[in-house]
């Protein structure tokens, strides 16, 4: 059963160094959207994919964008340069990003992130003026709403 | 043989309803897209209590998706 909470939780508790971006990001600072996804900002090299593989191993992840829906886990069979990758995992899809458009790779979205407590564990979010540049840089309807509610959420914490 | 005349209640339907005072701080903002009420609501919960109530949103989306194809399968077999 899709459980995003339950999702991030797993990577929260397997203490790896990602950055949370994305609808969750925005969820998190009060954002009314809801997301179908979580999207991490994770530096892909080959040690680290491992890291992920194994800790993703017991949820069934697959590249969901193949038509063959191809084992995470098997595939890639050597891990080169890659940019992400966008997985279905049991508890639901999970995008991971070598770099965030508009912001620019992980080292750069680490920098300014902030932590956050949540479900009992630090947790790295993009900072809120990097999210609302990624959402600008994406520019779909529903990314310059969130903007909006972003730039709201903005002015509120700081009056 | 006499007629009954129905007495007639002497309390209008109007003079019987009750006038709803609506707060002057309603929260909406009819400037933008968004609803100032509903951030603030978020804003009042911490950050884990948040991503429970995302969940929960995220869980009746999912239920209506469901109950869509299943009315969409229905009207296909009907049809």
């Amino acid at each position: 059963m899709q459980n995003l909470n339950n999702l991030l939780k797993l990577l929260l508790e397997n203490n790896i160094d990602f950055v949370l971006v994305g609808g969750f990001a925005s969820a998190l600072y009060g954002s009314t959207m809801v997301t179908r996804d979580i999207d991490v900002c994770y530096a892909c090299t080959p040690e680290n994919v491992e890291s992920l593989r194994a800790i993703l191993k017991d949820l069934n992840p697959v590249h969901r964008q193949t038509p063959q829906k191809l084992s995470f886990i098997e595939i890639p069979e050597k891990i080169g340069k890659v940019n992400g990758f966008y997985l279905g995992t049991d508890l639901g899809p999970l995008d991971i990003l070598n770099q965030i458009t508009g912001v620019g790779d992980f080292e750069r979205v680490k920098s300014k992130a902030i932590e956050i407590q949540v479900f009992g564990h630090k947790c790295k979010v993009i900072s809120i003026d990097d999210l609302i540049d990624a959402k600008k840089a994406i520019g779909r309807n529903k990314d310059l709403l969130v903007v909006e509610e972003l730039e709201e959420i903005k002015k509120r914490e700081h009056e | 043989m006499s007629k009954k005349v129905a007495k007639e209640d002497s309390k209008s339907p109007v003079s019987n309803s009750v006038r709803v005072q609506v707060p002057s701080s309603a929260p909406l903002n009819t400037s933008s897209n968004i609803d100032i009420g509903l951030i603030e609501s978020n804003l009042s919960l911490s950050p884990s209590e948040r991503l429970l109530q995302h969940q929960n949103a995220l869980d009746l989306v999912l239920e209506l998706d469901k109950a869509r194809v299943n009315l969409n399968a229905k009207s296909k077999q009907s049809a």
